[in-house]
C-alpha cells in the first residue's frame, strides 16, 4: 500500500469545506478547468504580499531584493518541476499566452509553403494560434487524426508528418478524452521529419512533475491555475538555442539590453520574452504549487484516482445504460482521471445544472475542443475531471446527481 | 417529476416541433452558435412588407434553448427584425431583474422564471432571439 491518503490531502484545501448552499457540501470534479488552491499556495501568496511586495529587477531596497529573489526562485522551482534549466523557462500569462508566444515568435521564422501539424484533439488554445499563423505566413495546416476512442492515431503520423512539416503541436493529455499522448514516440517521428514538437501540458502538468528531457519535445507549455496557482501565470519551456533565435513578441521594460531612440537590442532569454512587470505574486504561487505537487506520492495518487475513475465509468454505465456515450476510452490505461460523456436525450448543460444542486461541479459544453466533438458527432459533453483530493463521496454524489438529472430531463 | 428550473411545461414546450424544419422558399436564413457550449440555432424566414410571414427553426441545444425557440417561433409572425431585437432586450432585462412577467405582454415566457438566478443560462434563452433577428435582417437585405 502506498502512503497516499486522500483524506489527509483534502484537509490541505480550505475550499473543500464550503457549502454551495445550506447543507450542501462541495464535490469539486472540475479540476481540468481550474485546480483548487492548497493552503501552502495561499500561505506563500500571503507571505509574499505581506513581506516582499515590490517590483522586480528595478530597485535595490530590501523589499525589491526579496521580490526579485522570490521571482527567480519561482523560476528555479518550475524548472526543477520540469527537469530543465531555469534559463529555458519563460513566465507567461498562461498556457494560451505561451502558445501564442511560440506561434508568433517562432512562427515568424517559418516560410510560406511550410506546414504545421496539429491534432484533432487540441484545445482551441493549441489550434487557433496556429490557424492565425498559417494565415499570416502562408503556411499549411496538417490535421493529425485521432482513433475512434479519442487517442492520437500514432499509425497515421509518419505519413502525415513529412518534410514540409516544420512544427508539430499536440497535447500531452486531452482535456476531453483524457487520453495521454505517447510524446516520446511523437517526438521521434517529428525528429525524423526534421520538425520541432510543441507539447501542450495544460492537463498533464497538474498531475505531477514532468521529465521534459525524457519526452524529447522542443517546447512545453502550462497554465498555473490548473496546478492550483493563481490565475495570470503560466510557463513556456523551450530549448535554449530555439529561444535565442526567436524575436520577442512584446517590447517594453525588462526585455531590453540597450535602448536608443531609433532602436534597441534585446535581453537574452528568458527576460527577452518577459516585457513589463511580470506576474510576480502569481509566479511565486506557481512555485509554491510546484513544490506542493512534487511532495505528493504520485503513484499512490494516480492509483487512487484511477480507482475512482473506474467507479465513475461503471456507475455511469449502470445508471444510463445504453443512453451512455463515453467521449474517450473506456479503459483505464494511459489516461488521466477524467471522463467525458453524453447521456442521450439530455444536454450537458442541463445535466450539469441539476448536478450543481448536490454541490457537484462538472463542466458541460465543448470544452474549447469543437473539432474533437465534431469528430465524435456531438456538440458537447459533460466532463468529470478528478484531482488527488477527490474521494468516493464525490463520485457517489455525482452518480446520484446524474440519476436526478435523468429523472427530471427524461420524464 | 416536477422541477423548479425544468418544469414539465418546459420539457413539453421544448419538444413542440410545430415550427421545426426548413423553409424551402426562405427569404432569409441565419445560424448562430453559443460560443460557450457550441449549441446551435438556425432560423429560416419569409417576410411580407418587412414583417415575418412564416418561419422554421432547427435547434441543437439544451432544453432551455429549445423551449425558447419554440415559444419565440409561436409569437413571431407579423414582427420585424427590430421587434425581435427589442423583445430579446426586454427579456434580458426581465431575467436580470427577476421580473414578473419576465416579458411584458408575453406570459408564456414565465416558463423561464426558474433561471433568473443562473446568469450563465441567460444566453440559452436569448440565442433564438439573436438567430431569428439575424435571419430576418438577412431577408430584409435580400428584398431591399
Ligand atoms: C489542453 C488545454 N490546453 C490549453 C488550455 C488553455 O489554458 P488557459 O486558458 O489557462 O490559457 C487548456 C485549458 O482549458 C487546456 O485544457
Amino acid at each position: 500500500m502506498s502512503g497516499f491518503s486522500a483524506a489527509r490531502l483534502r484537509a490541505e484545501y480550505p475550499i473543500l469545506n464550503i457549502e454551495t448552499a445550506p447543507g450542501v457540501a462541495l464535490h469539486y470534479l472540475d479540476n481540468g478547468a481550474t485546480g483548487q488552491m492548497p493552503r501552502a499556495v495561499l500561505d506563500a501568496i500571503v507571505a509574499h504580499e505581506t513581506t516582499a511586495r515590490a517590483n522586480v529587477k528595478r530597485s535595490v531596497h530590501t523589499l525589491a531584493e526579496r521580490a526579485t529573489n522570490a521571482y527567480d526562485a519561482a523560476r528555479d522551482t518550475v524548472a526543477a518541476y520540469l527537469n530543465v534549466p531555469a534559463l529555458e523557462v519563460v513566465f507567461t500569462a498562461g498556457c494560451t499566452a505561451a502558445i501564442n508566444l511560440v506561434a508568433r515568435s517562432h512562427g515568424d521564422l517559418l516560410a510560406p509553403g511550410d506546414a504545421i501539424a496539429i491534432s484533432e484533439l487540441e484545445h482551441h488554445a493549441n489550434l487557433v494560434p496556429w490557424q492565425m499563423l498559417a494565415a499570416r505566413r502562408g503556411l499549411d495546416l496538417v490535421r493529425l487524426p485521432m482513433t475512434a476512442e479519442g487517442r492520437l492515431d500514432l499509425a497515421a503520423l509518419p505519413r502525415l508528418i513529412d518534410q514540409r512539416v516544420k512544427l508539430v503541436a499536440v497535447t500531452h493529455a486531452s482535456n476531453v478524452t483524457g487520453a495521454i499522448t505517447p510524446v516520446a514516440e511523437v517526438a521521434a517521428i517529428a525528429r525524423d521529419a526534421g520538425a520541432l514538437l510543441l507539447v501542450d501540458g495544460a492537463q498533464m502538468a497538474p498531475h505531477g512533475p514532468v521529465d521534459l528531457p525524457a519526452l524529447g519535445c522542443d517546447f512545453y507549455v502550462l497554465s498555473g491555475h490548473k496546478l492550483g496557482a493563481p490565475n495570470g501565470v503560466g510557463a513556456r519551456w523551450g530549448r535554449y538555442p530555439l529561444l535565442d533565435a526567436m524575436a520577442p513578441l512584446m517590447g517594453g521594460g525588462e526585455m531590453i539590453r540597450t535602448v536608443k531612440f531609433e532602436a534597441s537590442t534585446y535581453a537574452r532569454p528568458p527576460q527577452r520574452f518577459e516585457a513589463g512587470t511580470p506576474p510576480i505574486m502569481p509566479a511565486v504561487g506557481l512555485g509554491a504549487a510546484c513544490r506542493f505537487l512534487s511532495a505528493i506520492d504520485h503513484d499512490g495518487a494516480m492509483a487512487h484516482q484511477m480507482a475512482l475513475t473506474g467507479r465513475l465509468i461503471e456507475g455511469l454505465m449502470r445508471i444510463a445504460g445504453n443512453r451512455l456515450r463515453l467521449i474517450g476510452p473506456e479503459s483505464l490505461d494511459d489516461r488521466l482521471p477524467l471522463v467525458s460523456f453524453v447521456i442521450e436525450g439530455t444536454h450537458p448543460h442541463d445535466l450539469c445544472q441539476i448536478l450543481d444542486r448536490r454541490g457537484v461541479a462538472l463542466r458541460g459544453g465543448h470544452h474549447c475542443a469543437q473539432v474533437l466533438h465534431e469528430v465524435f458527432g456531438v456538440a458537447g459533453s459533460a466532463r468529470a475531471s478528478l484531482a488527488p483530493f477527490n474521494d468516493e463521496g464525490d463520485i457517489e454524489a455525482c452518480l446520484a446527481g446524474i440519476g436526478d438529472a435523468m429523472k427530471v430531463l427524461l420524464s | 417529476m416536477s422541477d423548479e428550473l425544468y418544469p414539465r411545461d418546459m420539457l413539453r414546450t421544448a419538444s413542440d416541433i410545430r415550427f421545426a424544419g426548413t423553409l424551402p422558399e426562405a427569404g432569409g436564413t441565419a445560424t448562430l452558435d453559443n460560443p460557450f457550449c457550441g449549441d446551435r440555432v438556425s432560423f429560416d424566414v419569409t417576410l411580407e412588407a418587412g414583417r415575418i410571414k412564416s418561419l422554421r427553426h432547427r435547434v441543437k441545444a439544451c432544453v432551455i434553448c429549445q423551449a425558447s425557440a419554440a415559444l419565440l417561433a409561436a409569437e413571431a409572425e407579423g414582427r420585424t427584425a427590430d421587434d425581435i431585437l427589442n423583445l430579446g432586450d426586454d427579456l434580458m432585462a426581465g431575467l436580470k431583474a427577476d421580473a414578473r412577467p419576465l416579458l411584458p405582454g408575453h406570459p408564456a415566457f414565465d416558463l423561464f422564471s426558474g433561471i433568473t438566478r443562473h446568469r450563465a443560462r441567460f444566453a440559452c434563452v436569448l440565442l433564438p432571439f439573436e438567430a431569428l433577428e439575424a435571419a430576418t435582417r438577412d431577408a430584409e437585405k435580400a428584398t431591399s
